[in-house]
């Protein structure tokens, strides 16, 4: 029988998602089908992350379960971020390392278990861990197809996740997993996400995962639960200020040359670097660059309107924002010259400000530097003034109350 | 701690031994741990039946290079000339590898008049072709980027004693380096038993046939050091291999290092990210700033030092580090001297049987996929011929070199294959030496894994990192880091798994050392 | 007089077309000699059967060199390369291992055999492709001589060092290993699943006599990647016509500027007078002068049998003697009613327009060359198969097909020599071994042509058959190609060059031979 494969994966939501899409608008995710956008335009899908609750598959992330005596071990080798001091049940967002202290990926560690955890990452891992499992006892299991994904993000999570499953959430704080049930299926869910705003994760068996979604779905109708796709996602993740691999930074394993690869210090991520914990990947490359300071930083932008309505206005236009975040290597001057790029950007609806994430050679980069952002008008390359800011631009207290 | 030295060596074979030597003779203290009973490493006899001793794998003391006996002082025992170095056994009359050209070249004319003619220049061009390569060996090996001035002068030295092999010479080098044997030994002769013995020379211990491509270079690094003409045999020294480690230990001793055997180590023990000495298997933690192991790359690395000291890019490739030991040692106990050939000249050194190319290449076949040769390549020697005192009056010792008997066995393993192993050398011998079967009394089987076990060597592999043009010079042990330095500030490798690699008895220890290598 | 020219190219296979069109383009009068009724030497297509088009001989382009494709204006001459996408491994268990042209599927079909080699791909594509990159200046660099002292050789020497340096020490390194290592050696420090392997290193004994465990099979590994960097992406490809159009757009582009090319008109003799070359002599008769003569031919027979040993320095004789050939493949063309089924993968589909790939693991690999060793043909051979007729429907008639099948071993110093007999056990047993994994195939094939190398030296001339005119090891390649002092496409007879895939950076259907050694010509003149 012939094993060739007719369409991209699917994910175990599959069924649902797919009529509920009307605009075809599918996209590719790490080999997955996965939704852009299920309305015609994804303003009301942001506006529920904001305002109501939104249900996002995020299920071609990859998932590991590690297991074993050295699980911890491997694991604190592997990534920055103090592993070993992690209670059980609790989440870690990190990064790891190549050699020479280039990011090669981020994702979080939930531990499960005193020697258990689930590492999610946004490109396969599977042979790097194996690497680095050298000499030691631990189990490496992918289990990105055996597990789906639900992120359930937006004011009105809790309250929805309250309605459908047998366990409150009412306790479970920010970056922490419990397990729980729903539709008679044990999950976990953890209080993490990729919007920067009050939210879930939901780690569902794919067999059970239709159940679960309905029963989502179900309740979540009277609190507004919307399904979202990535359009969504991607302007709540510029107004958290969240990385992206691929977009905002390359692999050190798949970038081409040095230039394209980037430290943690530059990306801004110093708060997962450790150096209270034994020798791991890139540690003494890290040690050098936080004593001299690094060469780049991953910053926020935000344009100056005036300026931005200005060069549209010499050409007889209203200034016209970008609906769909956008994805591409911009220029950002300084007093003429370059000193940077910015890698995403989007009109902000919620803070009704364009917004862009950039990085920024030193010593440029501190907040409130003004700088330049180049901006296409009407064909032509021009730039609009801009100004440094800290991110996240976006930082709702509800997030971690 | 409970002592501290200036330096500690691990392992007291002849290229830890020179190191301590060399570090002592400089006024360092300096301690030698070594896990066996005695000194020696490769060059140990054993005793492997009441009464009868042998050192398995050593057939000769190796090298020494000008540079290794003027740093060490080393006193040597008067050497043994022995000729013919080598027997070749095959259908019909055997043939022998005499020392001189002259004699040489008659002894092939039976064989092959084309073959006659073409030894003398044969034997001199690998000469020339030997002598560029010992100057590669008296080196540290050249780094490709970020060498230092004197490096750059160093290699500016080489390219002239490049430039002295003359034109033909040169383009020869570049030629046989990443060749195979066979066609090297093709473009010249046509005797398939001269082709076979040399053949089985070359590839001695290596894990290919002739016919693989860089063996070339296995047989032109065999040459090093010897005269030219000379196949097959090394320094061979009065009181056998055992005489040169004495005169190492000696040396040693002289010099104020101490050497205790029987000593394991167990951990390198580090402490902010440097050595700090040693912890040995009965507990002991022994203080040092600096450790220098002669034990293969991936002990001393991945095992005595651990990974988590390494970056993980750094493990694989001393994890991609080949061994793939290959031969066995047949150890017989004989009841009196065996039938052997009558040829010109005293006892030969040893008795080779790889009849052909072919033959040798058939042979290595089998291991390719994880199976003992069942024709395997032989060689014989019967050192007793020259240290009586190794077997009790009358009797002899005979050490039989099995090759390709592979490590890993893919349809066996090691507890059954033994004695299929030296039943089919036996009757291999015997069908070339008649009688000689009834001669044994007793035999033990040394096959790769009892080669790892009994004398450290990762997959029973002498090289210590298979001697291939992608492991040696600038790769060995790792690319990258072939200057005995390690990452570990503080750990230093030396021993076969490092430059220039097994043969040349003590000079990566040397190198190890010298100046600017070892900080002191 | 009428046969006075410039330049003449003896040979018109796809290195002389190009010499002669360079030269052509340069303003000197060339004509090419060519002893077939066709241009293109091992790059031909011909109807062998009616209806029913081949590459007879080389079969895709893989390295034809993007300078030539612009500077020779071939896409204007008819050259189209069509895609070819996907390579499936059939296995003997009934399963396959397949490589698709998109990224996400390949990874996720070898993921069901191995996912950390799905991954190790990636990073070990990245690798090639950086190697790939250095290696590529040496394509186009005149191989100075390493034991010369001259200033042009010392320059080219230190640039050739400058170089390697500017590698840094880890690409030199990567690029060392892959010059010195065998090739499931090499793959073994990046994969663990068999086919996958065997798959690989195929491309690493191609054209060699080398088994995939010998030291220096690892080389030609790199080839693969080496199409995709340099502006010419997608150059690994099936020629639309087959490969004869290569020669042919090549013979157009020369033409029109004037090269002269015949065929029919053997060369056996160059013509040499107060020891430089004049001329040449047909078997006929007939001589042609010019004060440039170049030989497209191998190197043996450029040296060896085209001018008299007297002529030539022993040292060079000597060299060119032991310049090893050893033919070790052959091909089996077939013409057919249909499409073979594979039982791995049934039905026709897109599978079709890729290449198949007898290479289950690295020891049936090695089996395969253990029996050529012993001077017999692989008793259980791989091949590597493709269907031209699926991605250009105009090579069969509609509803039919042609297969061509690269084989490998086949000795050319079989045992007993090729003989007819031989040569037709030669062709069951490829059949026979197809036909395991495509039942239909037996009852499909309306014609077939085996060619060992017997008969490719035959039919086109090459010594031994090798089609790369020399193997492709290591101490024949650059400086050594085909012989050191000689590697610079000029011999010791002055106005006599040579441009054949025996001078660096050999076979292939690749044209930068062809395209050095017109330069080397313009810069003597």
């Amino acid at each position: 029988m012939t094993r060739i494969p007719h369409t991209l994966q699917l994910t175990p939501f599959h069924p649902r998602t797919a009529p509920l899409i009307r605009g075809h608008t599918w996209r590719r995710w790490s080999g997955h089908a996965a939704a852009s956008v299920y309305d015609w335009t994804h303003e009301h899908e942001y506006a529920a992350i904001r305002n109501a609750a939104a249900l996002l598959d995020v299920s071609p992330l990859h998932k590991y379960r590690i297991s074993g005596r050295d699980a911890t071990r491997l694991l604190d080798r592997v990534v920055t971020r103090n592993v070993a001091k992690a209670a059980i049940g609790q989440v870690l967002y990190t990064g790891w390392c190549d050699a020479a202290g280039k990011l090669i990926d981020d994702g979080t560690i939930s531990r499960l278990g005193e020697q258990e955890y689930r590492l999610t990452s946004a490109e396969p891992n599977l042979r790097w861990l194996h690497r680095n499992a050298f000499g030691l006892q631990v189990a490496i299991e992918e289990v990105s197809q055996a597990l789906g994904a639900l992120a359930l993000q937006g004011p009105l999570s809790r309250a929805v996740l309250n309605a459908v499953a047998e366990r409150p959430v009412d306790g479970l704080k920010y970056f922490r997993v419990m397990d729980n049930r729903i539709a008679g299926t044990d999950i976990q869910v953890s209080r993490t996400g990729y919007t920067g705003d009050l939210g879930y994760e939901l780690w569902i068996p794919a067999a059970a995962a239709l159940p679960v979604w309905d029963a989502l779905v179900a309740r979540g109708a009277d609190y507004g639960l919307t399904p979202a796709g990535i359009w969504a996602l991607d302007v709540a993740r510029i107004e958290a200020g969240l990385v992206m691999l691929d977009v905002d930074y390359q692999s050190a394993h798949r970038a081409m040359i040095e230039a394209q690869m980037s430290t943690p210090f530059e990306l801004a991520l110093d708060w997962t670097v450790s150096f209270d914990k034994g020798p791991y990947n890139g540690r003494r490359a890290l040690q050098a660059e936080r004593e001299r300071g690094p060469a780049w930083r991953f910053v926020g932008i935000e344009v100056n309107w005036d300026s931005f309505e200005a060069l549209h206005t010499t050409v007889d236009l209203a200034p016209a924002v970008p609906a769909v975040a956008w994805r591409a290597s911009v220029p950002v001057y300084r007093a003429g010259s370059q000193v940077g790029y910015a890698s995403s950007g989007c009109w902000s609806p919620l803070l009704k400000k364009y917004l862009a994430l950039a990085h920024l050679s030193a010593p440029h980069f501190d907040p409130d530097t003004p700088v330049e952002l180049e901006v296409t008008v009407e064909h032509q390359r021009l730039r609009a003034a801009a100004v440094v800011r800290k991110l996240p631009f976006y930082d709702p207290p509800r997030k971690r109350a | 701690m409970s002592r501290a030295y200036d330096a500690i060596v691990l392992g007291a074979g002849a290229d830890g031994l020179v190191a301590a030597t060399v570090l002592a003779r400089k006024g360092r203290r300096v301690l030698v741990l070594e896990e066996a009973p005695e000194p020696g490493g490769t060059l140990r006899e054993i005793e492997f039946a009441p009464g009868f001793r042998a050192a398995p794998l050593a057939a000769d003391a190796g090298y020494l290079t000008r540079d290794v006996l003027r740093a060490t002082g080393l006193a040597l025992p008067a050497a043994v000339s022995v000729d013919p170095t080598v027997v070749a056994l095959g259908e019909g009359p055997p043939l022998a590898l005499l020392r001189s050209p002259g004699p040489m070249a008659a002894a092939l004319l039976p064989h092959s008049a084309a073959d006659a003619r073409a030894w003398p220049a044969f034997a001199a061009r690998m000469a020339a072709l030997a002598g560029f390569l010992e100057e590669l060996c008296r080196r540290a090996p050249p780094r490709v980027a970020g060498a230092t001035l004197r490096e750059r002068l160093g290699l500016g030295q080489l390219a002239l004693l490049y430039r002295g092999l003359g034109r033909a010479g040169m383009v020869e080098l570049l030629r046989a380096l990443p060749m195979p044997l066979a066609d090297l030994l093709d473009d010249s002769f046509e005797s398939e038993r001269l082709k076979g013995a040399l053949a089985g020379i070359g590839v001695m211990d290596v894990a290919r046939g002739p016919m693989a491509g860089g063996t070339a270079l296995n047989f032109l690094y065999r040459q090093i050091g010897i005269a030219p003409g000379v196949f097959g045999e090394r320094l061979r020294l009065q009181g056998g291999p055992q005489a040169l480690t004495a005169a190492l230990v000696a040396a040693a001793r002289a010099a104020g290092a101490v050497i205790e055997t029987g000593v394991a180590v167990e951990r390198l023990l580090v402490k902010d990210e440097r050595i700090a000495g040693v912890r040995t298997g009965a507990g002991e933690e022994v203080g040092s700033s600096i450790v220098i192991s002669s034990l293969d790359p991936w002990r001393s690395l991945l095992e005595l030092l651990g990974p988590e000291h390494l970056d993980t890019e750094f493990i694989d490739a001393v994890r991609n580090i080949r061994f793939r030991g290959v031969s066995s040692r047949l150890l017989l106990a004989l009841d009196g001297l065996p039938p052997l050939p009558e040829v010109a000249g005293g006892p030969a050194g040893a008795w080779l049987i790889a009849p052909s190319l072919r033959y040798v290449e058939r042979a290595a076949d089998a291991a390719k996929y994880g199976r003992c040769a069942a024709e395997p390549m032989i060689k014989l020697r019967i050192p007793s011929l020259w240290q009586p005192e190794l077997a009790p009056p009358g009797r002899q010792v005979a050490v039989l070199h099995i090759q390709y008997t592979p490590y890993a066995l893919r349809e066996s393993d090691w507890s059954l294959a033994r004695d299929a192993v030296a039943d089919t050398a036996l009757a291999r011998v015997e069908r070339h030496l008649p009688g000689f079967t009834a001669r044994v009394r007793e035999r033990v089987l040394l096959a790769p894994p009892d080669l790892e076990s009994r004398f450290g060597l990762r997959e029973g592999a002498l090289s210590q990192g298979e001697m291939m043009l992608d492991q040696l010079l600038f790769m060995r042990p790792v690319p990258g880091c072939s200057r005995y330095a390690t990452p570990v500030p503080g750990l230093f490798l030396c021993g076969a798994g490092t430059h220039p690699g097994h043969g040349l008895a003590g000079q990566s220890g040397l190198l190890a050392v010298k100046k600017g290598t070892v900080p002191f | 007089m009428t046969n006075r020219y410039d330049a003449i190219v003896i040979g018109g296979g796809h290195n002389g077309l190009v010499t002669a069109a360079y030269l052509a383009r340069a303003g000197r009068k060339v004509i090419v000699l060519e002893r077939r009724e066709l241009l293109g030497g091992a790059a031909v297509s011909e109807q062998v059967f009616p209806g029913f088009t081949f590459s007879v001989f080389s079969y895709v382009v893989s390295l034809l060199r993007p300078e030539i494709i612009r500077d020779l204006e071939l896409a204007r001459y008819g050259l189209q390369i069509l895609p070819l996408e996907s390579t499936v491994t059939p296995l003997p268990d009934g399963d396959y291992l397949a490589s698709w042209n998109d990224p996400d599927l390949t990874r996720r079909e070898i993921s069901r055999h191995s996912p950390l080699d799905a991954e190790a791909m990636i990073e070990f594509g990245r690798l090639m492709h950086h190697i790939a990159r250095s290696v590529k200046p040496f394509l186009s660099l005149m191989p100075p001589d390493p034991t010369s002292l001259s200033l042009r050789d010392l320059r080219g020497m230190l640039k050739l060092g400058g170089h390697l340096e500017s590698l840094g020490s880890e690409r030199f390194h990567a690029l060392y290993k892959l010059l010195t290592m065998s090739s499931a050696d090499y793959l073994d420090e990046w994969f663990e699943c068999e086919p996958l392997k065997a798959t690989k290193s195929a491309s690493g004994i191609i054209g060699s006599f080398l088994g995939p465990r010998s030291p220096g099979s690892a080389y030609v590994l790199l080839h693969h990647y080496m199409g995709e960097i340099d502006g010419a992406f997608r150059a690994w490809g099936f020629c639309k016509g087959g490969n004869g159009t290569v020669s042919n757009a090549i013979a157009a582009a020369a033409r029109s500027w004037g090269a002269v090319l015949r065929t029919d008109a053997a060369v056996t003799q160059v013509l040499v007078r107060n020891g430089r070359a004049t001329g040449v002599a047909l078997e006929t008769g007939e001589e042609f002068t010019a004060p440039v003569v170049v030989s497209g031919l191998d190197a043996r027979r450029t040296y060896l049998e085209l001018v008299a040993e007297k002529e030539l320095p022993d040292e060079l004789l000597e060299q060119v003697r032991r310049f090893r050939f050893r033919g070790s493949s052959g091909k089996v063309n077939l013409a057919l009613s249909e499409l073979p089924d594979f039982s791995c993968m049934p039905g026709i589909g897109p599978q079709h327009r890729g290449a198949f790939s007898i290479s289950p693991s690295v020891d049936y690999l090695e089996r395969a060359y253990d029996d050529a060793k012993y001077g017999g043909f692989s008793r259980r051979p791989y091949m590597d198969i493709v269907f031209p007729s699926m991605i250009d429907p105009g090579m069969a008639p509609p509803g039919a097909h042609v297969a061509s099948i690269f084989v490998q071993y086949a000795p050319s110093a079989i045992d007993g020599g090729w003989t007819p007999a031989r040569r037709e056990a030669f062709g069951d047993t490829v059949i026979d071994t197809l036909a395991e994994y495509a039942p239909n195939l037996k009852s499909a094939i309306l014609h077939r042509q085996v060619l060992t190398p017997a008969d490719i030296q035959e039919k086109i001339g090459i010594s031994e058959g090798n089609i790369f005119h020399g193997e492709l090891s290591l101490q024949q390649l650059f400086f050594l190609r085909p012989a050191a002092h000689w590697a610079g496409y000029r011999t010791p007879i002055p106005g006599y060059y040579h441009c054949s895939s025996s001078t660096h950076p050999g076979g292939g259907v690749m044209g930068a031979a062809g395209r050095l050694a017109a330069r080397a010509i313009l810069e003597d003149a």
